[in-house]
């Protein structure tokens, strides 16, 4: 009950939502970069919303089964091949013990996803499936996978109730992104000029985006007073102002204080996005307010919910009867 | 009565609890009461807290809780918290084998503050330090208290690896690396203990309690250390009033 993993590509860790309860202590959330990916990954393959998969930065990895499975790719597309056919995106497949699926390059995006019906099998800490490579916590063995490691499965399935409705149409992954974002909490530090330079900059992703934090180039946004700050929490999202100016988006995998000046946070609903970008592409803010924010999320739990009800839907007698 | 405390939003799944802008043992004080009384509260949706030195983030599920809901109901908290009562504290007793191997840069320090190398391990031995807040590295806490006759700036160059349990003073703070990293801060000594286990997933001690340094020779280092990979060792905790 396990698969193989013959090549890891660039960067494959095991994630699920995130640790929380940990950031007293010093501990990073971890967890995937781009969590929608992950929820509807998790959704078509029946698992709980927050179940563990492969997150694989930029693809290139290589699995074989060593037991039949249903499993599903979501995030970027890096052209996956099972056995040598392709294999579409948002949607559950069947493999069998002795297949191997290829991943090849990421094309549309920075991070794919890929777990199987049941779960993989590594252990909860504290609380959480998710790797915090930092510090050695969770995931596998707490780091990246690497050739050779055997993954365990912890109730895999060879099928799953409604097996050809359990394909979604997969979202647009855009190069360049309007990230949606909640002034603050630092935002009194800055000039009304310096905010609405932020707020109508375009800046370039540097190669200096990771799971820590995406770095930005552009125009500089200063502060009279700088940018240091009694150090104080971080959150995902929140972009950072940098002695230079230059913006930082905090990731997942961030440090969980900081002592720059935090201009303005991604909201939840866009952060997804932000999870997707490849160094070179263009990102620009657009402020909304806290509760426009909410309300956004809201929306989108909303679509979530009707396409779980979509896949999972009990079927009538009558669609039983006439066989659809 | 004026309110002498911000409420902000952190995006839209958490808010920030701002007390000042200003290292003190009285804000700090503040910021952990209101975490006791938000943990007290046991508020559904609180997916996480992290108190800093003058500010509380509380994070929550904005399926849950609207900010305006949120902010109303920490205020509701803080009322009902009042301020922080005087009460007991931990301290942990967190032994260092000072100088030599486990502390390269004693000597310098001794050196930089005009001090002997056994004066410089008695002043640093001496304070109850208050964790103000954790962060940077698991379990680094960012203590207060240091005698600001110790005070040596850091290395030029920082080092690449700096060995877990470390304790090093860097400009006028102290602290002690919990794991493997590099850094930049002057090595005065070594502890045997791990403020975290990943067996039992217990962290040792929090923001808000306090640590003080007790000298250890290399033989009660190498016991204890052996203690600790054991997992029997208990590190000695007293009790404050403050």
């Amino acid at each position: 009950m396990s698969m193989t993993v013959v090549n890891p590509g660039s960067l494959s860790s095991v994630q699920d939502l995130g640790r929380m309860g940990w950031q007293e202590s010093g501990f990073s959330p971890s967890g995937a970069a781009d969590a929608d990916a992950l929820r509807y990954l998790n959704l078509l393959l029946s698992n709980e919303e927050g179940e563990a998969a492969v997150e694989m930065t930029l693809g290139g990895m290589t699995v074989t089964f060593g037991t039949d499975c249903v499993f599903a790719v979501t995030g970027a597309d890096d052209g996956p091949k099972l056995n040598g056919s392709d294999v579409a995106l948002y949607k559950a497949h069947a493999a069998s013990a002795g297949d191997t699926l290829v991943f090849g390059f990421a094309k549309n995006g920075a991070r794919t996803y890929f777990g199987v019906a049941g779960g993989f099998d590594v252990p909860l800490s504290m609380g959480s499936r998710s790797t915090g490579m930092k510090f050695s916590v969770g995931g596998y063995k707490g780091r990246r996978l690497q050739a050779g490691d055997v993954i365990g499965f912890r109730a895999p399935v060879r099928t799953l109730p409604n097996m050809a409705k359990r394909f979604l149409t997969p979202p647009e992954i855009s190069k360049n992104v309007t990230l949606r974002a909640v002034p603050g909490p630092q935002d009194s530090l800055f000039s009304e000029e310096a905010l609405d330079l932020f707020f109508s900059s375009v800046y370039k992703v540097t190669a200096n985006a990771d799971r820590m934090g995406i770095r930005l180039e552009g125009a500089p946004v200063t502060a009279e007073g700088g940018t240091d700050i009694l150090s104080d929490a971080t959150a995902t999202g929140a972009v950072q102002i940098a002695s230079g100016g230059q913006p930082i988006i905090l990731m997942q995998d961030r440090q969980t204080t900081g002592g720059y000046a935090k201009i303005a946070c991604v909201i939840s609903a866009d952060l997804p996005k932000a999870g997707q970008l490849l160094p070179g592409a263009e990102v620009s803010f657009e402020k909304v307010t806290v509760e426009e924010a909410q309300k956004i999320l809201r929306d989108k739990a909303a679509a979530y919910r009707k396409a779980y009800d979509r896949l999972n839907k009990r079927r009538t007698l009558w669609q039983i009867l006439t066989n659809r | 009565m004026t309110e002498d405390y911000r409420i902000l939003p952190v995006g839209d799944s958490a808010l920030t609890v701002v007390f000042g802008d200003v290292i003190s043992p009285e804000v700090n004080g503040r910021v952990h009461a209101l975490k006791n009384a938000v943990e007290k509260a046991a508020l559904q949706g609180i997916t996480d807290m992290n108190p800093t030195y003058a500010s509380l983030l509380v994070s929550y599920d904005p399926l849950v809780w609207g900010y305006g809901e949120l902010k109303d109901r920490i205020e509701d908290v803080m009322k009902d918290a009042g301020t922080a009562e005087a009460g007991s504290s931990r301290v942990f007793l967190i032994p260092v084998c000072y100088g030599g191997e486990f502390g390269e840069d004693l000597a310098d320090v001794a050196e930089h503050t005009g001090l002997s190398q056994e004066e410089v391990i008695r002043r640093h031995c001496a304070p109850d330090y208050l964790i103000y807040m954790l962060g940077f590295l698991p379990g680094f806490s960012y203590l207060g208290g240091m005698d600001p006759t110790l005070a040596t700036p850091r290395l030029k160059v920082p080092r690449t690896v700096i060995p877990a349990g470390s304790v090093g003073i860097g400009g006028a703070q102290t602290g002690v690396y919990p794991m493997d990293s590099p850094g930049g801060w002057r090595l005065i000594g070594r502890t045997p203990v791990r403020p975290y286990d990943p067996a039992t997933e217990q962290i040792l001690y929090h923001a808000g309690d306090y640590i003080r340094f007790t000298p250890v020779d290399e033989t009660t280092y190498r016991e204890i250390e052996a203690q600790v990979k054991a997992g029997t060792y208990v590190c000695p905790e007293e009790r404050k009033t403050v």
